[in-house]
């Protein structure tokens, strides 16, 4: 686990999201995550730095990055044409400034509270006419609670609804001190087993169970379940989640199951990163429904999607 | 499938392959809509032999009198039919999807085109050899220099004509190729409250008062005669389809079809000369209306009112009385909407790229507020969006009124018709309409009532003489003047203003200033040359049937066109690629002024070559300058000084009838044809390829969805153009599924009215579009697609990740 230096990045904010939490919303994704699920969509969130990503797909081959490289990590070769040598690339990100056609971009940008206010701001009155507001994600968000509170007691003030996603491996500490400004958690469970779970994620669960155990009853909290399959999608495993959300129905009614997508292959790609779920297929639809109906059979509203 | 008409409209349905239709509310209405198909868009001569006949009786009349006569004449002789299975009858030529030849409008492109209106690649028109020959040897030989467009080109002055005419970049000549189009009868509160032989009878007497020894009581005398001539033409074309149902029922063997003839006898024997009674009266009565309107002069945007309003006091009374059931009455609205798909517009070659799709614009409003200010949605209004639904034409074009009351019902009902991803409805929000209108100079009593006659465009029905399109350009044309000193590249000559040579400007505001000057210049133009288009309508195309349909003239004693009618808005200019303007002075005040990256001269180098080897500058001007769509003041601000700049330029110049010329940001599909002739702008869009549509931001350079498209627009003043703005706005199919969905968009909907928008319309996007945004990725970036717990940009997926999203949306089951 890493401790949360309060110097958050952001590598995205996405406006008109409107599928995480209610309304109309703005998603703050901050960089950064304590996890490392090996079906992850948003590999440029693990890492708490800046990094490079290259899209050679974009690339015009106009050279100007072979100049700007300060690790000569860029070049000509006569044979294949430009290469860039990855294990050189110190993320640097100076060849980001100079690229004219976006294929070489920087994730992870250091904003202050303002510069992300005045962004998640814009859409004010959206958030009026929707219910909406915004949603903290990432990467891990509660790796930065300092910052989220801040946003979150403000945008409160402004009678705008908060939104927290979170893996729940983060220190009981660091939920405390946002609840209080919190609308929703949309809180993931990933696996039941605790030595799947740290195959699969690189941590240990336990953390997580406690947290959500102490969560629900303080903040209307959703679960959220990736499905993934050969991971947890078997009849013993979606048994195993609904008997563990069922100690919780004093609190939790709503249940999301995510079906498994390999979307985010390109950004491995783009980060030089190997992907290690190649092999895996999305959840037949079928499959979907049947899960939808197990999980239902515990009483809960079961939303597939999320 | 065609191209996609911007404006407003669904894109026709032709060539998309036609299954037997199963969506009607009957099968009576799958039948009919299987029937449309039958008939392909035909040239018809009848009205032009008949109308030449009646004007060579009558060549010592007065222009009004000659034309009420005339088509009291046509309607004397014409073609009746009716057919199968049809409630509602009456066709507007000799048969369905007739294109009818007015000689007295316009000649010279029907002769030119005779040959290749059949093989032509948009919008063909099919002709016999019989009729090119009637046209060729009989017609034209008299018209010959005697259309309304003859006397419009023969009168030009050569200055306007270098701009206005014929260069397809001020595309002025529209309105003296057609009538005058962008009109709404006031069906409520005249032709269904009075009927035409009241309105005759009030003329009659009219005429009676005159002083006769007042010399000035010559033009009241003779636009009363046309006007009383006009009321019986519709009586007569009434009568003989009474007379042939009549026919038809005594030879008919089906009871069924024998008694519902015999009712559409009845009908016909009675509407519109008198009111009707009940629903099907009514809606009979607004169908032959329209047929006398777009008989009296072929043209565009003759639009039917706000239909809940005026239709639901007749199906309450037939319900209650047990005369029809809901399902009748939805019927009979579905009938009216394949009948309103007939009309064609008939255009020329080089029109038929700015109306694509056989594109009338043919259309209807609903919703909105009664004159007590309570929401107005009533039983007919729900079921007007059901009709759409049921038969997804690409007419009739369906505006919805939205305002603070309108029920949460209706605006869910209006994402399930948003859902099916036909393009329709246009939405509109009431407030800002009604502000805008009265800016125009409608008074008070009459806001309530508004509704949309023709693409977006505003006015109260029944009171209004609009003239919305009386020229069209773009403001990507001031940039490249501007660069070029008034140079067009395209066209190889010098066309706008002398400027200056841009290297020699030191601020961005010189340039700026620039740009404004040949905006000035451009809009002057386009409304001298109007100007006098409109003197042309005068002197050649009264129109006295339109003069029945409206309050005041019959008061005033005078025609529509001559100012007759309670509010004369306009003449307006119509105009497209506010995007391109604002993205191209972005870059310019960005790179050249502000940052000094590189000066003017490399710029233009850049352009002259249309970036050929300069991909990477090109990428610099797309990807580093702040794009219009955004919700970045930067640029966002350059788009509302210079629209706000236009509707300036276009209220210096005043129409004939003394009201002043407004701006409307109204596309149709413009920005294609405008497109062509506008050379490489600093936007980074290429030479030649299209320009963005209406108030929208430029394919794929809004990058943050669509509240940050909203946010720009409405930074625009909508209210300060009279004719109106269109935005057009992609959507996922996947974006609109759920109930949550659906309040989200009507959540947009609330905060875009909330800031002063006026309209929006979606495109909920379809595999094909998917497709198509794999072949050119850079015009679709802002395409978002739901992928799971979250959203993505489909151009930034992998080719095998766009496979499965298309599969997905393929199947409906995500």
């Amino acid at each position: 686990m890493v401790a949360s230096a309060e110097r958050p990045l952001i590598f995205d904010i996405q406006k008109f999201s409107v599928h995480d939490g209610p309304g109309i919303r703005t998603v703050v994704f901050f960089k950064g995550c304590p996890l490392r699920c090996r079906w992850c969509a948003n590999p440029e969130s693990h890492k708490y730095t800046p990094e490079l990503m290259f899209y050679p797909d974009k690339c015009i081959g106009c050279g100007v990055c072979i100049k700007a490289c300060p690790n000569g990590c860029i070049g000509v070769d006569h044979k294949t044409g430009m290469f860039f040598d990855r294990d050189r690339c110190t993320d640097c990100c100076v060849c980001t400034e100079e690229c004219y056609s976006g294929a070489r971009r920087k994730s992870g940008d250091e904003m202050s509270l303002d510069d992300i206010k005045k962004e998640v701001d814009k859409d004010m009155v959206f958030y009026e006419t929707s219910g909406g507001g915004i949603t903290f994600s990432g990467g891990e968000a509660m790796c930065f609670p300092e910052t989220v509170r801040e946003l979150a007691e403000y945008y409160k003030g402004k009678k705008v609804t908060t939104a927290l996603e979170t893996c729940g491996y983060v220190p009981w500490e660091s939920y405390e001190m946002v609840i209080p400004y919190m609308d929703l958690v949309m809180f993931d469970l990933k696996v039941m087993d605790d030595a799947k779970h740290r195959e699969y994620t690189g941590g240990s669960n336990r953390l997580i169970l406690d947290n959500i155990k102490k969560l629900y009853k303080r903040v209307n909290t959703v679960v959220r379940i990736p499905i993934i399959p050969g991971v947890n999608d078997s009849e013993k495993d979606i048994d195993e989640f609904g008997r563990f959300v069922s100690t919780m129905k004093d609190g939790i009614n709503t249940v999301h199951i995510l079906p498994y997508h390999d979307l985010g292959l390109s950004k491995y790609n783009a980060l030089g990163r190997e992907y290690l779920m190649e092999d895996t297929k999305a959840p037949s639809d079928e499959r979907m429904a049947e899960i939808k109906k197990h999980l239902e059979g515990f009483g809960f509203n079961v939303v597939t999607g999320g | 499938m065609k191209e996609k008409n911007t404006c407003g409209c669904a894109p026709s349905a032709e060539g998309i392959s036609r299954q037997p239709w199963k969506l009607g509310v009957t099968e009576r209405i799958n039948r009919l809509r299987n029937q449309y198909w039958l008939y392909s868009p035909t040239v018809d001569t009848e009205r032009a032999v008949s109308y030449t006949k009646s004007y060579k009786a009558n060549e010592a009349k007065d222009a009004c009198v000659r034309r009420a006569r005339a088509l009291k004449d046509y309607m004397s002789e014409r073609t009746i039919a009716i057919q199968p299975d049809e409630l509602i009858v009456g066709t507007y030529g000799k048969q369905p999807r007739a294109v009818v030849v007015c000689p007295e409008v316009v000649l010279s492109w029907w002769m030119d085109e005779l040959d290749t209106m059949s093989t032509r690649p948009q919008d063909p028109y099919q002709i016999s050899e019989e009729d090119k020959a009637i046209l060729r040897d009989e017609i034209f030989p008299y018209w010959n220099g005697r259309t309304m467009e003859d006397y419009y080109v023969s009168n030009l002055d050569e200055d306007i004509k270098s701009v206005a005419y014929n260069t397809g970049i001020v595309f002025g000549e529209n309105k003296s190729q057609a009538g005058a189009g962008e009109f709404s009868a006031g069906f409520g509160d005249i032709v269904l409250k009075k009927g035409f032989k009241a309105i005759g009878e009030e003329a009659r007497e009219k005429l009676a008062a005159l002083d006769i020894e007042d010399p000035d009581h010559f033009d009241a005398q003779m636009f009363y005669e046309s006007v009383i001539t006009a009321s019986e033409a519709v009586k007569i074309l009434a009568y003989r389809y009474s007379e042939k149902a009549a026919e038809m029922a005594a030879e008919e063997k089906n009871p069924q079809r024998r008694a519902e003839l015999e009712n559409i006898a009845g009908v016909c024997a009675r509407v519109p000369y008198e009111t009707p009674r009940t629903l099907q009266e009514a809606i009979q009565a607004v169908w032959f209306t329209q047929i006398m309107l777009y008989t009296e002069e072929n043209t565009a945007a003759y639009t039917i009112d706000r239909v809940d309003q005026y239709l639901y006091p007749f199906y309450k009374a037939d319900v209650e009385a047990g005369r029809i059931t809901e399902k009748d009455a939805q019927e009979l609205l579905e009938c009216l909407w394949i009948k309103m798909a007939e009309i064609i517009y008939a255009i020329s070659e080089a029109s038929s790229v700015y109306y694509s799709g056989y594109q009338p614009f043919h259309g209807l409003t609903v919703g909105g507020i009664k004159e007590d200010g309570e929401t107005a949605v009533n039983d007919i209004s729900y079921m007007a969006l059901q009709a759409t639904m049921d038969t997804r034409m690409h007419i009739p074009t369906i505006n919805v009124r939205v305002s603070d009351n309108t029920p949460e019902e209706f605006l869910m009902k209006i994402c399930d018709l948003v859902e099916i991803g036909t393009g329709q409805p246009a939405l509109y929000f009431d407030n800002v309409a009604m502000k805008l209108l009265k800016r125009n100079g409608v008074e008070d009593e009459d806001l309530w009532n508004w509704c949309v006659a023709g693409c977006v465009e505003p006015q109260i029905p029944g009171k209004t003489s609009l003239w919305a399109e009386g020229g069209r350009y773009s403001y990507a044309t001031a940039v490249e003047w501007a660069l070029y000193d008034g140079y067009s590249k395209i066209l190889g000559r010098q066309i706008g203003l002398k400027t200056g040579d841009p290297r020699s400007f030191k601020t961005y505001e010189e340039f700026e200033e620039a740009v404004s000057k040949q905006l000035a210049f451009m809009i002057r133009m386009a409304c001298l040359n109007c100007q006098l288009i409109e003197r042309a309508h005068k002197l050649r195309l009264p129109k006295p049937f339109r003069s029945l349909c409206v309050d005041g003239c019959i008061e005033s004693g005078k025609d529509i066109i001559d100012g007759g009618v309670k509010y004369n808005i306009g003449p307006g200019l119509e105009s497209t690629g506010v995007a391109d303007l604002a993205d191209s002075m972005a870059a310019v005040k960005k790179f050249v002024y502000d940052e000094k990256e590189f000066d003017m001269g490399t710029l233009i180098d850049m352009l002259d070559a249309d970036f050929e080897g300069h991909e990477d500058f090109r990428q610099k001007l797309i990807n580093d300058a702040p794009k219009y769509g955004n919700d970045d003041d930067y640029v966002d601000s350059i788009a509302r000084k210079f629209v706000g700049l236009s509707c300036d330029y276009c209220e210096q110049y005043k129409g004939m009838n003394g009201s002043r010329f407004m701006n409307g940001v109204v596309p149709v599909i413009a920005n294609l044809p405008h497109g062509l002739t506008t050379w490489a702008l600093p936007s980074g869009r290429k030479a030649t390829v299209p320009l963005a549509d209406g108030i929208s931001p430029y394919v794929g350079y809004d990058k943050n969805g669509p509240s940050s498209v909203i946010k720009s627009v409405c930074k625009v003043d909508h209210i300060k153009n009279g004719i109106g703005t269109l935005l057009n706005i992609k959507l996922s199919p996947s974006l609109i599924k759920s109930e949550a969905d659906k309040k989200n968009l009507i959540a947009l909907l609330k905060a875009e009215g909330k800031m002063g928008g006026y309209h929006v319309q979606f495109n909920v996007v379809s595999t094909e579009t998917l497709r198509e945004a794999q072949k050119n990725p850079e015009n679709y970036t802002d395409l978002l697609v739901r992928i799971a717990g979250y959203s993505a940009y489909f151009v930034e997926l992998r080719k095998d990740a766009q496979e499965s999203i298309i599969a997905r949306t393929e199947n409906k089951s995500w």
